[in-house]
């Protein structure tokens, strides 16, 4: 009852959180100098025209009542039209999730791929050379910014290769992967790193307990005082910070989806943004608020999963 | 070999061809070798896919909304008109009209039309549609005062379309490369959702368009040269980014990349290069003359003498580009010659800090990086109006933002490229008329008249002459300061052929075709 409670109660205060975030961002959309219908049509189009599109867009109206308006329409589903792309928004959202889906999937994975084993081995080889290569590494890994790490990936892989394609998303699952696998790796060694050190932080704790040291007594081996008893502990934190990680994952996302050309969210992001298609940058930035949401609330169920001791209140 | 070091070896020949060719119009001899990889091969089999990389997508494929250079390229390759621009971008020539005439006072144009036409989707073209997409064509906004001369469209048979003008201009012949024939009444459609699927008659057919991801175009089976396209399909895959264009290219993703900035230049090897030159594209400093301190025209000559031409067309440009020959760019029939030995447009900093008189005139000079606009241009600008006696402040802005300050006035000198589309000094002086004038404070009088002068020309050597008397009236008035031409660059894979730029940037995708 308690945990149906807190999920009803955590569902509720989605809705304003949501709508708060609306507003800031179409506050700061408007905010934006520049007439929208001129960055569509460009200097030749006619004045009647660009006023048209300008009218079509809602530039005129106030920002509360273009607000209230686009909310109402969204309550029911509706989050407008792209005047680029002359479709609705849900339409683009629909046809580009799917590039972006899979790129957060492979980069999640490939982050606990590598997050995983290296931070085992750093937390069991505490304080001798391998654990300070490890965070050495780490530190480095982090300071690279990811769309050099993509530029250089292209540069001294792809292109030397051949093996990867550097441009679009291809046709077919075979080609979904391989135009998948560099950016995902790109965009998993920008979270890895922190991921590496707070599981490595959190292993050393469990490693170092009380509950370790007695299963240790009654003769479990180390492989099962490892996988049954310390990494579920540490997991919890490395857990949070993934919720935690996730803003900077999306951020992340729009920059590899711009370096490898993927037609993903976040490049029709920084297209909508350039071209002040007002509809798609609220609707984009509704989805990834709402990702965000739900993943942190998801986290906080999980952590009942894997810590009993943990209350939902 | 070091591919880097082919580029200048490769800048150097191109110079030299554009240096040896001297004025303008000379060029196009030199033109055709280097703005074309080799020709496509006649009744060759026809190749699979070409993959184009382009920077933005087409806003419309609606011809009433033909706005940028991305949707000419598409829409010349979804739909026909009557006529077309020649593949060297100077002339018109048949498209489903198989020939046309004129009567003897140029008022009246009979076009005859081509056997056994059909749309796209098998359905016979009638003159009814011919008709109609004219007059359709005639109500759109961009372009309508160009048609505004037509005064009747008539089919006086199944084979023949007349149109007949109330006044001559010259300016009728090239806007009908743009009236693209679809069916009458659009089968029925709004437009908004005709477009979305179009029906044309041009080589090939819209398969797919996720906007700002991609576009396919598949060859029409019914187009009406049976040798065109050269390729089954193409795809027009949108990659905003400048340097993932060029991976895609280098990768063998994309066969063309229809634009690599000059910092990108030396990535490529100068033979995987092809030049849009002479373009119908100039840059233009827009003053705005009735805002201080461009009241005065002598503060609007200062700037003139400000700039060095010839540096910017070296170290900027990199040699790729002509100085600047006036108001009409070089790729227009009407440029030869405009300024030739009148002495304009000289470099002479002394001067300009003399007309001056040492009041160190505040101005802000307002811009958007676009193609062939970049900051080592802008930072050169500055600094030369500077050392005139200006005092420079530098605002960059998106080219929305830009062009919304200078239609409301909010500026003072704006730096901003001016292409046209079409093989006439008419475009360029329609675009002064209806928006320069306005915005910058032009002499409406003086242009309109210009302009009127210009459309009612009958011979090339009139046309010339009505330019030219143009130029001198804009120089001696200062009205804006053209800067230079600079010329931009495709990038191709080896394997590409039959690509020809036009002068406006354009080409035709029917002739792509691959080797191998």
């Amino acid at each position: 009852m308690h945990r149906f409670g807190f999920l009803a109660r955590r569902t509720l205060q989605i809705v304003p959180l949501l709508a708060v975030v609306l507003f800031v961002v179409s506050a700061l959309v408007r905010l934006v100098p520049g007439d929208p219908a001129r960055a569509l049509l460009g200097l030749g189009a006619t004045p009647a025209r660009a006023a048209r599109l300008d009218r079509e867009l809602g530039v005129n109206k106030s920002l509360l009542s273009s607000y209230v308006s686009y909310l109402d329409h969204a309550l029911q589903g509706n989050l407008g039209n792209s005047v680029k792309a002359q479709q609705p928004v849900i339409t683009l959202i629909g046809e580009r999730i799917g590039v972006t889906a899979w790129l957060l999937f492979f980069a999640l994975l490939f982050a606990l791929l590598l997050a995983l084993p290296l931070a085992v081995v750093s937390a069991r080889r505490r304080d001798r050379p391998l654990d300070h290569g490890i965070r050495g590494v780490s530190v480095l890994a982090l300071s690279i910014p990811t769309f050099w790490l993509g530029l250089m990936l292209v540069s001294y892989v792809a292109l030397p290769t051949g093996w990867f394609p550097v441009a679009g998303f291809g046709e077919g699952l075979a080609q979904h992967l391989r135009s998948i696998l560099l950016p995902a790796f790109a965009l998993a060694v920008a979270i890895a790193p922190i991921q590496i050190r707070a599981l490595r932080v959190a292993l050393i704790g469990a490693l170092d307990s009380d509950f370790i040291a007695a299963a240790r007594a009654v003769g479990l081996n180390e492989r099962r005082v490892l996988g049954r008893h310390a990494l579920p502990n540490a997991m919890v934190s490395a857990i949070t910070l993934l919720a935690a990680q996730l803003g900077a994952l999306l951020f992340g996302e729009v920059v590899v989806e711009s370096a490898f050309a993927l037609p993903g969210l976040g490049q029709a992001m920084v297209q909508a943004v350039s071209e002040r298609d007002y509809a798609v940058v609220q609707g984009i930035t509704l989805l990834a608020a709402l990702l965000v949401i739900l993943v942190n609330l998801a986290v906080d169920v999980l952590y009942v999963a894997l810590d009993p001791r943990v209350e939902l209140r | 070999m070091n591919v880097s070091r082919l580029l200048p070896v490769g800048l150097l020949a191109l110079t030299a061809l554009a240096g040896g060719c001297g004025a303008a119009g000379s060029k196009s001899t030199g033109s055709v070798a280097v703005n074309a990889t080799p020709p496509a091969v006649a009744g060759a089999a026809r190749t699979g896919v070409i993959a184009v990389a382009r920077s933005s997508d087409s806003v419309s494929l609606d011809p009433q909304a033909l706005t940028i250079g991305e949707d000419y390229t598409t829409q010349t390759a979804l739909y026909a008109g009557l006529v077309r621009i020649a593949p060297n971008g100077k002339s018109i020539e048949g498209d489903l009209a198989a020939s046309f005439s004129f009567d003897g006072a140029t008022l009246t144009y009979t076009f005859d039309l081509r056997e056994g036409l059909k749309f796209s989707n098998g359905t016979p073209v009638t003159t009814a549609d011919i008709v109609y997409s004219i007059q359709r064509a005639a109500k759109g906004e961009v372009y309508a005062p160009m048609f505004a001369a037509i005064s009747s469209v008539s089919a006086p048979n199944a084979h023949q379309i007349v149109i007949k003008l109330s006044r001559y201009s010259n300016l009728v012949l090239p806007i009908l490369s743009y009236a693209f024939v679809v069916p009458r009444n659009l089968e029925g459609h709004t437009p908004a959702s005709f477009f979305k699927h179009p029906v044309g008659s041009g080589a090939f057919v819209l398969s797919s368009w996720n906007p700002g991801n991609k576009m396919v175009l598949k060859r029409n089976p019914y187009y009406w040269d049976s040798d065109r396209p050269h390729a089954n399909e193409i795809v027009l895959q949108i990659i905003p980014a400048e340097n993932a264009r060029l991976n895609a290219l280098q990768a063998g993703n994309v066969q063309l990349d229809e634009y690599v900035p000059d910092e990108e230049l030396p990535a490529l090897p100068s033979q995987e290069l092809v030049k849009n030159e002479p373009r119908a594209s100039l840059l233009l400093l827009a003053t705005n003359n009735a805002h201080a301190p461009f009241t005065n025209p002598t503060d609007r000559e200062a700037v003139g003498f400000a700039i060095n031409r010839a540096l910017l067309l070296k170290t900027v440009w990199g040699g790729a580009g002509v100085e600047t020959s006036g108001f009409i760019p070089p790729g227009l029939p009407e440029s030869h010659g405009v300024l030739n030995g009148s002495g304009s447009w000289q470099y002479d900093p002394a001067k300009a800090k003399a007309l001056l008189h040492g009041t160190n005139p505040p101005i802000t000079l307002l811009t958007s990086y676009e193609r062939g606009i970049d900051s080592t241009l802008v930072d050169v600008i500055q600094r030369e109006l500077e050392q005139a006696g200006f005092h420079v402040t530098v605002e960059i802005r998106d080219y929305g933002t830009a062009v919304t300050q200078v239609l409301a006035g909010d500026f003072s000198i704006f730096l901003t490229p001016q292409t046209a589309y079409l093989p006439s000094a008419g475009e360029p002086l329609t675009t002064y008329d209806t928006l320069y004038t306005p915005a910058a404070h032009w002499d409406a009088k003086a242009v309109t008249g210009y302009l009127a002068e210009y459309s009612k020309a009958s011979t090339i050597q009139q046309r010339k002459v009505a330019a030219i008397a143009f130029e001198r009236w804009a120089h001696a008035n200062w009205i804006a300061i053209p800067i230079g031409n600079p010329d931009v660059f495709f990038g191709v894979s080896k394997r590409l052929r039959g690509l020809q730029v036009m002068p406006f940037g354009t080409y035709r995708l029917e002739d792509l075709q691959l080797a191998g």
